[in-house]
Formats: C-alpha cells, structure tokens, sequence
C-alpha cells in the first residue's frame, strides 16, 4: 500500500477516534490489515497514531480545561496496571471469546449513550468562571458550556477503576485498545460529562500508548518510515478531531460516541 | 481552594509546549520521508522518539505541578502510572539482554 494511504488513514481514524475520546488506533488497525498488512506491523503503527493524535489534541483540550488529568492519571494507572496482568494472563482466555464479549460491551455502552437525554450535570449559577477546570485535591471539576459553567462531580469511583482495569486486562490480552471502554465508563458509569470523559481519555491513553510503543520499539518491531508516515497524518486528524469536537454540544458528542461504538462492535465481530 | 490559580496560565504553556514540539517532531518526520531512506532513517527514528516522549514527559510536568501545592496525593498516582509505565519495557529489555 503507497504510504500516502497510509497517513491519509491515520489521518482520517486519528480525527475520528480523537472527537469520539476512543483513539484512532481501533479503526486504523483492521483497516490495515484488510489491507494486507501483517497485525504485528499494524498494531505498532495504531500505537504511533494513538500517541500523536493524544498529543495533538492536548493544546485545544488544554486550553479549553476539558482535561482532567487527575482523573486521567487515577484510571490510567490502574488501566496501565491490568494491561501488565494482562500481558501475562494472555493464552489462559480465548481471543475470540473475549472478542465477542468487548463488542457486546461496546454495543451495550452504544445504546446506554444513545438512550440518554440532555445533561446529566447542569449549569450552576453558583460556581463561576474561575472554576472552570479540575479542581485541588479531588476528581471533580467544571467545564465551560457557552456562557455557563457545569460543575461534575464523578459517582462510582471504585466501579470505575474496576472498569479502567478491566479495559487495561483486555489490552493486555488481546492488544485492542480501550479507548472504546474507558471513554464510556467514565460517562456512564462514574457520570463524567462525555467531553470531559473524551478529553480526558484522549490524554490517558496516549501515555499507555507511549509504554507500549516502547516495548515495540525494544523488539524492534516498528516501522519506521511508515510510522513517520502516521506521525504526519494523525497530526493533522488528531488537530481537526479536537477542534470539532470543541464546537460540538456535550449531546452531540455523545450521540456521535454511539455511534462509533456501534462501529466499533461490527469492527470487533468482523475481527473475531 | 477550587482551581490552582496558576492552572489555567500553565495549562496554557504546556499545551503550546506540546504542540510546538510535535510540531518539530513531524518536521523531522517530513524530512526523513522526503530524503532517501538512508539518510532519512535517522530523522524518522527521532521523530518517533519525540512522539512517544511527549505523553510520559506531560506526566513528569504533572508531579512537578502538582508538588508545588501539595496535591502529594495526587503525585504519587502519578508516580505509580509512570513506574507501571516504565515496567513492560523494562521487563522486555531484561528478557533480550539475559535471553529468557
């Protein structure tokens, strides 16, 4: 495949998985190996895009606050620390038993987004502008809706970060990334806004990414002028999918979130 | 106290930090896949670099920030993401220098 496609793909999945909060790495992957394109050489390159679309995206998400980074950083860790059992529990589950159960999974997390109405969290006239972002000491915060600012505060925390180790054990087990279940865990499960959820999924799993494009990288098994080729493309998707996903309602995005994940299902079935 | 005062301002920096910086990396990534690939290789292997350090160095920023009020909390699940960060390629390093 001309190495044009290649970093028009990571472009396009980059844009995508970066205003949904799932990574791009989901889409570009099955897509490069229907191409043709051995899985071991795939998977690092969906790393690639992962990582620059994660860092692409930082300055508008930071600017706008809709990181939490103490929230990323806590779910992360336990991901991260799932993703490492997971490694080692890998051959003990049937891949594509397990494959079946993540799209169910993402099919479940598609209709739970798609059903809800509105705001869960609404515009408090008594926390001001100088609140908008995470706030010292917690997990809770505010992000900036138009003229108003929506305080949040996450519910379930312990459900949650049994969550982000699941996603974390599933990564480390069958190498797809979790995106698809940490963005909507935090929203549906631990009541994050799906903006804040996104965001802040887009922040964590690039330093997941990062670790593994690591390990990849000490087995030598990247590609390095087609990464390149990923770098210049999810650079540009990771950017455009930020920018879009500022202008888009909190409904919106989760609407969109549904929609993916639906895609995302067919993705793993087709896989499996 | 809801927001560190000095979030957003710092917030800010770091986010063009980040963003100049990937900047450069896909510079070098151009040039790597511009030039033949002999001598393009050494360019594309520090773009990759670049790319992959920027999300471990933003952790390394958030401890800083995060010690300088106190939020220790904080910083040492920060710290626990980067040691579990730094475990996989540590453990796969050790497997290819002792031959496991």
């Amino acid at each position: 495949m001309p190495p044009i496609v290649i970093a028009l793909a990571a472009g396009v999945t980059s844009g995508v998985g970066t205003l949904g909060g799932l990574g791009g790495a989901i889409m570009l992957v099955p897509f490069l190996v229907l191409t043709g394109m051995p899985v071991s050489q795939a998977a690092p390159l969906g790393l690639v895009s992962v990582v620059t679309a994660s860092s692409a995206a930082a300055r508008r998400q930071m600017n706008e606050h809709t990181t939490n980074h103490r929230l990323g950083v806590v779910t992360e860790t336990t991901s991260t620390a799932g993703a490492v059992a997971g490694a080692f529990a890998a051959g003990l589950i049937s891949e594509t038993m397990l494959t079946y159960v993540l799209a169910a999974v993402a099919l479940l997390a598609a209709l739970a987004g798609g059903k809800r109405k509105g705001l869960r969290w609404k515009p408090d006239p008594n926390v001001s502008r100088e609140d908008v972002g995470e706030w010292v000491g917690t997990l809770n915060g505010a992000y900036a809706l138009n003229s108003d600012v929506v305080p949040y505060f996450p519910k379930r925390i312990g459900a949650g970060l049994v969550a982000m180790g699941v996603s974390g054990i599933v990564t480390g087990i069958s190498g797809i990334g979790g995106g698809f279940i940490k963005t909507p865990a935090k929203s549906e499960l631990m009541h994050v806004p799906v903006k804040v959820s996104s965001s802040t999924t887009t922040f964590s799993i690039g330093i997941t990414a990062a670790a593994a494009l690591l390990v990849k990288a000490v087995q030598g098994e990247v590609n390095i002028e087609l990464a390149a080729m990923v770098v210049l493309g999810s650079l540009i998707g990771g950017v455009l999918g930020s920018r879009i996903h500022s202008k888009l309602s909190p409904p919106a995005v989760r609407k969109f979130l549904s929609v993916l994940l639906l895609v995302v299902a067919v993705i793993l079935v087709a896989r499996a | 106290m809801r927001v560190d005062p000095s979030q957003a301002l710092a917030e800010e920096r770091v986010g063009l930090v980040v963003w100049r910086t990937l900047l450069v990396a896909s510079g070098l990534a151009l040039v790597g896949v511009l030039l033949p690939y002999r001598f393009g290789k050494p360019f594309e292997i520090l773009a990759i670099a670049v790319v992959t350090a920027i999300p471990l160095v933003r952790v390394a920023w958030l401890i800083k920030r995060w010690r300088a009020i106190d939020d220790m909390k904080y910083v040492w699940w920060a710290v626990a993401l980067l040691a579990l960060v730094a475990i996989g390629p540590l453990l796969v390093l050790l497997k290819s220098l002792s031959g496991w």
